[in-house]
């Protein structure tokens, strides 16, 4: 329905486009060179006024009708009804009404609730018909005004290029908008945690095992919400990745820009970053089916019983897919070293080993190590593999043989199959995601700024 | 097969056989009674068990998945060349099932698909006017630097706190539906967008200053410099960004599993924007996760299509950078 009457404002309005097309022409009979404008932006510029702000008042009303009604809705409960209701509680009985006025009858329902269904399935089709009406005269209304402006004075093509300079303002907001929905999001959700669980403990407890009793009675444990342990494990994960893809990033950077035959380079480069191009989903795969396995095997050649779960499995695949990250890094850094330093140090009469050592590695430390931050980053947040590879149970531990969960494994395990927003459980997701995203962020900022700040140095 | 095999028990056989088989043969025998009493040949899937025996996976003696009269009859079953192993084209054009010798991937394409036709109609015209302002409109202040800033940090943030967002945001707020691929588009849009702006504005620049000039010497408007002449001729470079940033976008399995884009959809009838869904990604991860052993097979075949589509479209991606490349 809203897409049907979304194609219809649009064709609308690419009909008021020729409207305003044929209007400008008509206006000077035919003489073209008369008008301020060409045609063609008379029409566009009509068209604009038809369209968008038909447009954008469906978009509005389609966010807020949905939660207007179920506003006036629980208004119109007779009294009583809602009291006493836990938050949770009260958004069943609207899901109850709802199914109700949808047909779908699973048991006898109340007669409070019959007559709410059958009010709502009203205001609904009221709702829907004003919405139409509306968007259309808003339509209407717009091509009445834009049509009356036109005559061969008016400047269409400054308005219309108005109208897009606006389009594109409110496009380029979009990015400052999903910032700050996430931080937002993120936040209030996390106080609403921060409300029911103590900040300190959660930052500081030894315990996590979020699962709650869900019935009175049920024995499970009482819901314990110490990260340490969990972020305990997302740090040993992404320092066994640092170690895999640090050395291997570096040295074959090292050999890219310095050894390697252009057309060795030619197809290394491109190879190692298809590794960037696979999906992480992909991985995961690969490091439960043939590296956990193998290294279990492994680990029973030699006699350490390895989980199959560990954190080395995952941490060493995690490792492969950071690698194109340290690599094209370094390789940029180490190639932004000026060539006058190289010349220097070889007509110093050092090696090429000594040139690469003692001059170039030093020099493009700072870049090198933006680039590792970044890595780091990117571990930290990586989800999949982890999700599929570690293990769920968080248990304090330094060895890597055992299994560890990170924040991400908890994040998506919190939340799948369960949409309940008032439990401390899901909460929990919101409250390490929070941590998550401003641990990220802070790693990025600090390396962004690092490997500004040496760019300068040689510019 | 029975009359092939005349000793042995019919649970023995239904054993062999996929899960559904005897259903499949009753609904036949009901479709057309004059069968009955007639010997037809049928061709059905192998229970997996058997596919990882014809396979030579698994050992055959002291087996413990099988009867010894199952082994002897598939032993009979491959003397007589009665076991094939044709291309499995119920891989693409079934949907999802409990049993791995049946389960496809049509309902994670089609999800897939109308998640990627959501994020594209989204993120690419929005993207390009972004990309367009801020290079070329945009006056140098403190505001245009927070936003430009904040398009850099975007790209940093890890996809699934994209996905609380969506859940927090679109789900929670807007009260939009779980699983649907609408709200899938939505969150991978607001992943692609700083891949299309920051590719957008790379290509903007390349067009060289004496093209504008030029414009503009001969009195077009600042806004007609950008539509008739830079946007056209930054095409190229702006699609090939888009691309690569879709491909990205379908590898991408964290945020939709948080909205809930792993649904199990047995057919791909009534599906829709609106409607609960699977994608290529998170259908991996499912059958990743299940149990049975069947569909160890299926993950693999479905990651080589999900490698398939992804190299496909950087292909693409690159033909289009070789064909109209230009150097100025």
């Amino acid at each position: 329905m809203i897409g049907y009457i979304l194609v219809l404002l649009i064709v609308l309005a690419a009909v008021s486009y020729f409207f305003g097309r044929k209007r400008a022409v008509r206006a000077v009979e035919g003489r073209e060179y008369l008008l301020h404008s060409r045609p063609n932006y008379h029409g566009a510029f009509v068209a604009a006024w038809v369209g968008i702000p038909s447009v954008l008042l469906v978009l509005v009303w389609i966010l807020f009708q949905g939660s207007v009604i179920d506003n006036l809705l629980l208004w119109s409960l007779p009294p009583g009804t809602t009291d006493g209701l836990s938050v949770g509680q009260t958004s069943l009985l609207l899901s109850e009404i709802k199914s109700v006025a949808a047909g779908n009858l699973f048991s006898e329902p109340s007669l409070v609730v019959q007559e709410a269904a059958e009010r709502y399935q009203r205001w609904e089709a009221i709702a829907q018909w004003a919405m139409v009406g509306v968007a259309f005269s808003v339509a209407l209304l717009g091509l009445a005004i834009a049509s009356r402006r036109i005559s061969p004075d008016f400047r269409a093509r400054h308005g219309a290029e108005r109208i897009l300079s606006g389009l594109m303002i409110a496009c380029s907001l979009i990015a400052i908008l999903t910032t700050l929905g996430i931080v937002l999001s993120l936040l209030i959700e996390a106080l609403r945690f921060f409300d029911r669980v103590n900040p300190f403990e959660f930052f500081f407890g030894l315990n996590w095992e979020p699962q709650i009793p869900i019935r009175e009675g049920q024995v499970t444990a009482g819901g314990a919400f110490g990260a340490i342990p969990v972020f305990a494990g997302t740090l040993l994960i992404a320092l066994i990745a640092m170690a895999v893809a640090t050395p291997i990033g570096l040295y074959s950077a090292i050999y890219l820009t310095e050894y390697a035959h252009p057309k060795v380079r030619a197809v290394i480069k491109p190879v190692l970053e298809l590794l960037a191009g696979i999906p992480t989903v992909v991985y995961g795969f690969f490091a439960v089916l043939t590296v956990a396995p193998a290294m279990r095997q492994f680990g029973e050649m030699i006699g350490v019983p390895i989980a199959p779960n560990s954190a080395l499995a995952a941490g060493a695949v995690m490792g492969i897919m950071i690698i194109p990250f340290i690599s094209s890094l370094s390789d940029d850094a180490i190639a932004a070293v000026p060539r006058a330093m190289r010349d220097g140090s070889y007509a110093m009469g050092a090696t090429k080993g000594e040139t690469i050592t003692k001059v170039l590695l030093p020099a493009a430390l700072p870049g090198i190590m933006g680039g590792v931050l970044l890595a780091v980053s990117r571990a930290i947040g990586e989800t999949m593999i982890v999700v599929m590879a570690a293990g769920i149970i968080a248990t304090l531990t330094a060895t890597r043989l055992s299994p560890v969960t990170t924040v991400t494994v908890q994040i998506v395990t919190l939340l799948i199959g369960d949409t309940e927003f008032d439990n401390p459980k899901t909460l929990a997701a919101f409250a390490l995601g929070l941590v998550l995203f401003l641990v990220t962020l802070g790693l990025n900022i600090l390396a962004l700024h690092i490997v500004r700040k040496y760019r300068e140095q040689y510019e | 097969m029975q009359a092939y095999l005349p000793d042995v028990f019919d649970t023995a056989l239904f054993g062999l056989l996929a899960d559904d088989a005897p259903e499949a043969i009753a609904q036949r025998v009901a479709a057309d009674p004059g069968i009955i009493g007639k010997t037809v040949s049928v061709l059905f899937p192998v229970s997996p068990p058997v596919a990882e025996l014809a396979k030579g996976k698994t050992p055959k003696v002291l087996n413990s998945r099988f009867t010894p009269e199952q082994i002897k009859v598939f032993d009979a079953m491959e003397d007589k060349g009665l076991l094939r192993t044709p291309f499995n084209w119920e891989l693409f054009f079934n949907a999802d099932s409990r049993f791995p010798e049946r389960a496809g991937l049509a309902g994670a394409i089609t999800g897939s698909f109308y998640a990627l036709m959501v994020c594209f109609l989204l993120s690419f015209p929005i993207g390009i006017a972004a990309a367009v302002y801020l290079e070329e409109f945009a006056p140098k202040n403190r505001f245009t630097d927070l936003i430009e800033v904040n398009i850099n940090n975007l790209a940093a943030v890890p996809s699934v706190v994209f996905g609380l967002l969506g859940l927090a945001v679109f789900l929670g707020y807007f009260g939009l539906p779980r699983s649907a691929p609408l709200v899938g588009g939505m969150v991978l849009s607001l992943m692609t967008l700083p891949t299309i702006i920051i590719a957008t504005r790379a290509a903007l620049k390349a067009v060289p200053p004496s093209i504008r000039e030029a414009a503009l010497g001969v009195g077009a408007s600042k806004h007609q410099v950008m539509m008739h002449h830079v946007l056209p001729l930054a095409l190229p470079g702006i699609l090939t960004g888009t691309i690569i940033g879709m491909a990205q976008a379908l590898g991408e399995t964290a945020p939709l599993l948080l909205i809930g884009m792993n649904a199990f959809i047995p057919s791909v009838e009534n599906m829709g924007l609106l409607e609960p869904a699977t994608s290529l990604p998170t259908q991996i991860f499912s059958w990743a996760d299940s149990p049975e052993r069947g569909f160890v097979s299926r993950t693999s075949a479905a990651i080589l299509v999900l490698l398939g589509f992804l190299v496909v479209m950087n292909l693409i991606a690159i033909t289009l950078r070789q064909m109209f490349q230009r150097k100025w």
